[in-house]
């Protein structure tokens, strides 16, 4: 998949192209194996729209964010493609002007709220350092008037007074409140938002996508959820994209991407849904394809019910009706169908 | 329905924290046959982990009365648990914790038969073959380590060795929720199988009442050590009673963006269980509440005007504001 | 149900001489310093079979007519007070080192790992106890306690063995302990539980072989301990007694000639001691990097 999704790096707000990320490291036997974790990652966010970024255990949705943000750590490398911010290519901007972005023009809510704030510090405190971090002009009481306000925008009740809280006094969900505050409180155009229910209860998980969504919305960002449910996509995700084996092989927007998926893993992974599944139903089974040895062509064909020996060469990114795209060389018979 | 194979009779665990008594599990009553797969559903702290260890004796319970095939187990000294380990069994929640990480999948398999049957090291072997092959994992995968399966063959060497020794029941804690959803239906569809050939009843605890739906004749709801409403299957998903129940179901989200939501999102988070109100757990954040909800204590009822062994814990069944308008 | 992917599992199988070179070279890489040390211990251990084909002399045969020689040709370290050969008493005195380091450490796995098991699995009054005897053990200066015991129990090898064994016990004690307490809670303890297994198979079978990794890591700082303070003994003159070729004793002989300039004496068998300690230590850390997968994180 070498060409890009449909997106225009001048009117899209994020516009990843052709991503590629391997993680390279020598073995015990000093041979280097080279696990081939993103191939080809392309996918594009609209200004004001919320992406959700959906796929399972290991399809690299998370490696996805933080070779964006410049993350990566050894012996995770990028090798390959561009990713549009706001007109630059942030896998080629320089450490010190991506840290400048991370934090304000691009907030991140990560998955683990209790380990993601500084437990040796205030809550005030954390907002504060992280406003005068990218505006050192800003006097502390401004910092802290601002502070109080995000809060109070996040649902936090009281903001006042939980200034002086520390992490540890948090609840789960008041945590991920607070994170979502501070990847807000300077007021950034792009969210990234890396599972940031899981680990929270079901009747609590609402109350923060809502949140996430209603935030996201009223200041006009584009944000990325990545989650593995397909659920929250549906209901609080303008468009999708689906990620398998390190490469998005859907994206459109979630109504007709649910109504008609067009890519077979798809298919398979709604039809695994709670409310869709049937049990002792013939399924795709299998495991994802070995990164230290992908096959040419589709990766998905050792898996895929409807594979044939054209699946053997790389698939077509096929373009479908309402901006929904997808690679796979039945994309476009089915949907004719 | 053949007779119980389980009978729980006012079940409590009280766990001694520094902050205070934790009441983990509060008076659980319920019985469960052979054949019959009982679901129970609740969030982090409601006590359904702990209750179903307390079953098992893995946990001792504070009070009440577990009798498991016609013994009083409640206070068997842990030598008589170990002989009945064999007919009662457990699959955990995260297969790869699960498993002892030196020991292949065949050893582990073969260890069940080794504890609780009298057969040759060759019959081991066969049947551990046997084993695998039910669960569908070939004799070659037999041969590694858990860390060198996937998180699927994983939970399929634990469902292995839990079926091994024929157990009369099988307690499944959250056995789907760590895996992935194209993973988690082949799981899901070799439960129901095992459950119709092994006729073991079964007591199936998770979060998601997507996946009970699938496989629960019964289903129990507990909130915060309690149990507030219990119903057959498919009555509890046409008509849930308690407050709590709708609020789970509608924070449900189908992958079907055309779905519409019946929104009950609640308010707040549940709150700690140490020191319990008297009255109802959840009234803190129960859009039906009344003033003396917090007072009152509950008792699992029947339902007005539904079937007989649909039952919740709610004062308000009695007026019928129980229904969360909207 | 395809194949899961194996690291490894589809490589070529070349001759067994080079798939070594290329795992030596592939665990050098990865800890430099594991490599060093190893080559170091490998050497000494060399010098330490061959002792009696390697050494140019009988470490212990004196000779009056060569007393206090400056090193030269044939007699490259020289020769001490006796007219002994000092390079063939510093090859010998190599085998007196693994000699007591590899008794020591057994000595200590074999009464630290089941007193470790014993605790971390019990908790409560036995490991309160044992864990403040091992305390109060650890209060004092080790060579204390050492120089105390063997001067009480007499200077043989077997009485420096079983006391410097017994000090070092409780520091694996504490590492089993610990990775015990680690397991215990664990999921897969609960399922042997749950199995059915007996105690003692729950200890042995599925605690024991994965609460060895700490203790295994520490075998090789734990024997450059010993080989420290057997010297240190034997240089204070309660352990082994000269003639024999033992580094601290042949340490202590040469002081005296320190200040006279016969420096050879003394220096040789010292550098040595420094050399195999520092081998040691190296070893240690390497294998503490290889298997503790914590350490390398936070170690790269």
């Amino acid at each position: 998949m070498t060409a890009p999704h449909g997106g225009d790096t001048l009117t899209a707000l994020l516009d990843v192209r052709d991503l590629h990320t391997h993680f390279i490291a020598r073995d015990l036997d000093n041979k280097v194996r080279t696990a081939r974790a993103l191939n080809g990652v392309s996918f594009s966010l609209a200004p004001g729209r919320i992406l959700g970024l959906v796929g399972e255990t290991g399809a690299g949705k998370s490696l996805t964010a933080l070779s964006v943000l410049g993350l990566l750590k050894p012996p995770a490398r990028i090798v390959g493609g561009q990713a549009f911010f706001e007109g630059r290519d942030l896998l080629a901007l320089p450490p010190d002007e991506l840290n400048a972005l991370r934090g304000s023009r691009i907030g991140l809510v990560v998955q683990s709220p209790k380990t993601s704030l500084d437990p040796l510090a205030r809550i005030g405190a954390q907002l504060v350092r992280l406003q005068r971090a990218h505006r050192p002009a800003l006097s502390a009481a401004e910092a802290e008037a601002r502070a109080v306000e995000i809060l109070a925008s996040v649902g936090i009740p009281d903001p006042q007074r939980r200034l002086r809280a520390w992490p540890h006094e948090l609840s789960g969900g008041m945590a991920q409140r607070v994170l979502i505050a501070m990847a807000l409180v300077n007021e950034p155009a792009l969210l990234i938002a890396d599972e940031p229910t899981t680990g929270l209860d079901v009747t609590v998980q609402a109350q923060i996508l809502d949140l996430l969504r209603a935030m996201a919305l009223a200041r006009g960002i584009g944000a990325v959820i990545i989650t593995h449910d397909l659920g929250v996509v549906a209901h609080y995700c303008d468009e999708a994209a689906v990620m398998f084996a390190g490469q998005v092989v859907e994206q459109g927007p979630v109504g007709p991407l649910f109504a008609r998926p067009a890519h077979p893993y798809t298919r398979g992974l709604i039809a695994a849904t709670p409310e869709r599944l049937t049990l002792r139903a013939q399924r795709p089974t299998g495991s994802p394809p070995n990164l230290y040895a992908l096959p040419e062509g589709c990766l998905y064909r050792d898996r895929c019910p409807i594979a044939e020996a054209r699946c053997a060469t790389p698939p077509p990114l096929v373009a479908l009706p309402e901006g929904h795209v997808a690679s796979c060389h039945f994309a476009s018979t089915d949907a004719a169908a | 329905m053949s007779a119980p194979i389980l009978q729980v009779t006012g079940l409590a665990k009280r766990f001694p924290t520094p902050g205070g008594v934790v009441n983990a599990v509060n008076d659980v009553s319920f019985t469960l046959s052979g054949g019959e797969t009982l679901g129970l559903v609740g969030e982090s702290g409601s006590g359904k982990s702990t209750l179903g260890r307390c079953v098992l004796r893995l946990v001792a319970p504070s009070a009440g009365r577990i009798v498991f095939a016609g013994q009083d187990i409640t206070t068997a000294p842990e030598s008589r648990c170990r002989a009945l380990r064999g007919s009662m069994q457990m699959v955990f929640q995260d297969p790869w914790a699960a498993l002892n990480p030196r020991m292949t999948a065949r050893d582990l398999i073969e260890e069940m038969l080794l504890l609780h049957t009298r057969l040759s090291r060759a019959e081991r072997r066969d049947e551990a073959e046997r084993l695998g092959l039910r669960v569908r994992l070939p004799s070659a995968m037999l041969d590694r380590y858990p860390g060198e399966l996937s998180g699927g063959q994983q939970q399929r060497v634990c469902i292995a060795r839990a079926i091994a020794t024929k157990p009369a029941l099988i307690v499944l804690d959250e056995p789907t929720s760590s895996l992935d959803l194209s993973v988690r239906a082949g799981i899901l569809d070799l439960l129901a199988e095992l459950k119709e050939e092994t006729g073991a009843a079964m007591l199936f605890i998770t979060h998601d009442l997507g996946t009970l739906r699938l496989m629960a004749d019964r289903v129990m709801v507990m909130y915060l050590g309690r149990v507030v409403e219990q119903a057959p299957a498919a009555e509890i998903y046409e008509r849930p009673a308690h407050p709590y129940t709708q609020a789970l179901m509608s924070a449900h989200l189908p992958a079907d963006p055309t779905a519409k939501l019946a929104r009950h999102v609640l308010t707040g988070e549940i709150p700690s269980p140490i020191n319990l109100p008297p009255g109802c757990a959840f009234a803190s954040r129960c859009p039906v509440a009344l003033p003396n909800c917090r007072e009152r204590a509950t008792n699992l009822e029947a339902v007005p005007g539904a079937q007989a062994t649909h039952r919740a814990a709610c004062l308000r069944l009695a007026d019928g504001g129980n229904r969360i308008p909207g | 149900m395809s194949d899961l992917a194996l690291p490894g599992a589809a490589a070529a199988a070349p001759s067994w001489p080079s798939r070594a070179a290329a795992r030596l070279a592939g665990i050098s890489r990865r800890s430099p310093t594991l490599a060093i040390g190893a080559a170091i211990i490998l050497g000494f251990a060399v010098l330490a079979l061959f002792a009696t084909w390697i050494a140019p002399e009988n470490p212990v045969a004196s000779n009056p007519a060569r007393v206090l020689q400056p090193p030269g040709p044939g007699i490259w370290f020289g020769t001490d007070g006796n007219g002994m050969d000092v390079l063939s008493r510093v090859i010998h005195g190599s085998l007196y080192a693994f000699g007591i380091a590899i008794p020591v450490v057994i000595v200590a796995l074999l009464l630290g790992v089941p007193v470790g098991l014993w605790t971390g699995w019990s908790g409560g009054w036995p490991d309160e106890i044992v864990m403040r005897g091992s305390d109060a053990l650890r209060v004092f200066p080790s060579i204390i306690l050492a120089l105390a015991v063997v001067a009480a129990a007499g200077p043989s090898l077997l009485n420096v063995v079983l006391v410097l064994g017994l000090l070092d016990a409780p520091i694996f004690a504490r590492v089993v302990r610990a990775e015990v307490l680690a397991l215990r809670g664990g999921t897969f303890v609960e399922a042997a539980v749950a199995a059915g297994n007996p105690t003692r198979r729950i200890l042995f079978r599925h605690i024991l072989p994965n609460a060895l990794r700490g203790a295994m890591a520490q075998t090789a700082v734990r024997a450059a301990w010993a080989v420290r303070i057997s010297a240190t003994l034997a240089f204070l003159g309660v352990g082994i007694q000269p003639p024999t070729p033992e580094w601290g004793a042949m340490i202590r002989q040469g002081a005296e000639y320190m200040v006279t300039g016969e420096w050879w004496v003394a220096v040789f068998p010292g550098a040595a001691l420094i050399l195999m300690v520092l081998g040691l230590n190296m070893l240690g850390d390497g294998l503490a990097d290889l298997l503790d997968p914590r350490r390398k994180a936070a170690t790269r």
